[in-house]
């Protein structure tokens, strides 16, 4: 299970996507000295993490699939 | 595609491209306010979000056509922050709901605003909105209030009498404040005769403001969510 590591630092939201495969949770995670926006995406059904999302300088307080997500 | 908007003042709303994983656009808001909602349109082609703070704050309720640039549009109404924001399954509706305690109704395309309906009173608020699929009728939830209300009455936007009907259909003892009163929760089963109202029951009820709204899967009852219970 990955989650959001360190002090600080958790997830602010969470989304299913439209068939419920994954599981989507935004946050902050620390980089480095500081602290940054990101979304890790989980496979429901395994649990398995899927991938990160990060770029968002900021935390991420919401989040939303699109209802056409072939996922 | 996924959507992501920033927790902080001047909120950034990011799309991410889930087969790429990358970046596909991003655009900043225009209002300091924190953002309540964030939804996509059922053709994924549209971003619609609600910020407000209080009733005299900051305040924007906007919509961010994906393929069609990157300028936002404005849907100006509301006196004071929005609290939330829902398209119809049709996508040509949105509805929302904010600190000045109305529901607006507005078309998607033109962005006119349809309707404006004084769902909580003067003094009341809208935390949470939902459509049914069929008839469209907004679901929503007051944080004053602590109680669900629905519209009972099939609402057929494309007529001018929509709002009348809509309307007739709220619990109107519930406006006004009553911090302290019993939140009641409805759900609806499958509509079988013209009024909905037998259709209704109470639902558990929450100690404290409700914050958000769904629906079942199959559209059959909706909870609220109240995490500060």
């Amino acid at each position: 299970m990955v989650g959001f590591d360190g002090e600080a630092a958790g997830p602010l939201c969470v989304a299913f996507s439209p068939n419920s495969k994954w599981l989507a949770a935004g946050g902050l995670e620390r980089q480095g000295d500081s602290l940054a926006g990101v979304v890790q995406v989980w496979d429901t059904a395994t649990g398995k993490h899927q991938f990160t999302l990060r770029g968002n300088k900021l935390p991420v307080g919401m989040i939303a699939f699109s209802p056409t997500a072939a996922c | 595609m996924l959507a992501t908007a920033e927790f902080e003042s001047r909120a950034r709303i990011t799309v991410w491209e889930l087969a790429s994983r990358q970046k596909r656009a991003s655009i900043r808001l225009q209002s300091s306010a924190p953002v309540r909602a964030l939804v996509l349109s059922p053709n994924g082609k549209t971003i619609a979000w609600a910020a407000g703070t209080q009733t005299n704050g900051s305040s924007e309720l906007a919509l961010w056509p994906l393929l069609e640039g990157d300028e936002t549009v404005l849907l100006k109404g509301h006196r004071g922050g929005v609290g939330a924001v829902v398209f119809a399954p049709d996508g040509k509706t949105l509805a929302s709901t904010g600190f000045d305690g109305t529901v607006k109704i507005w078309d998607a395309t033109s962005h006119e605003e349809r309707m404006s309906l004084p769902a909580f009173g003067a003094r009341g608020t809208g935390a949470a909105i939902d459509f049914r699929p069929t008839p469209f009728a907004p679901r929503f939830a007051p944080t004053h209030d602590k109680r669900v209300q629905m519209a009972s009455t099939p609402v057929k936007m494309d007529e001018p009498t929509g709002a009348r009907d809509l309307k007739a259909g709220f619990d109107t003892k519930s406006n006004g404040v009553k911090a302290k009163g019993p939140l009641t929760t409805v759900v609806s089963g499958p509509r079988k005769s013209g009024r909905e109202d037998s259709n209704l029951r109470p639902l558990e009820p929450h100690s404290s403001a409700l914050a958000k709204l769904r629906h079942a899967p199959n559209f059959s009852r909706a909870d609220a969510e109240a995490p500060w219970d």
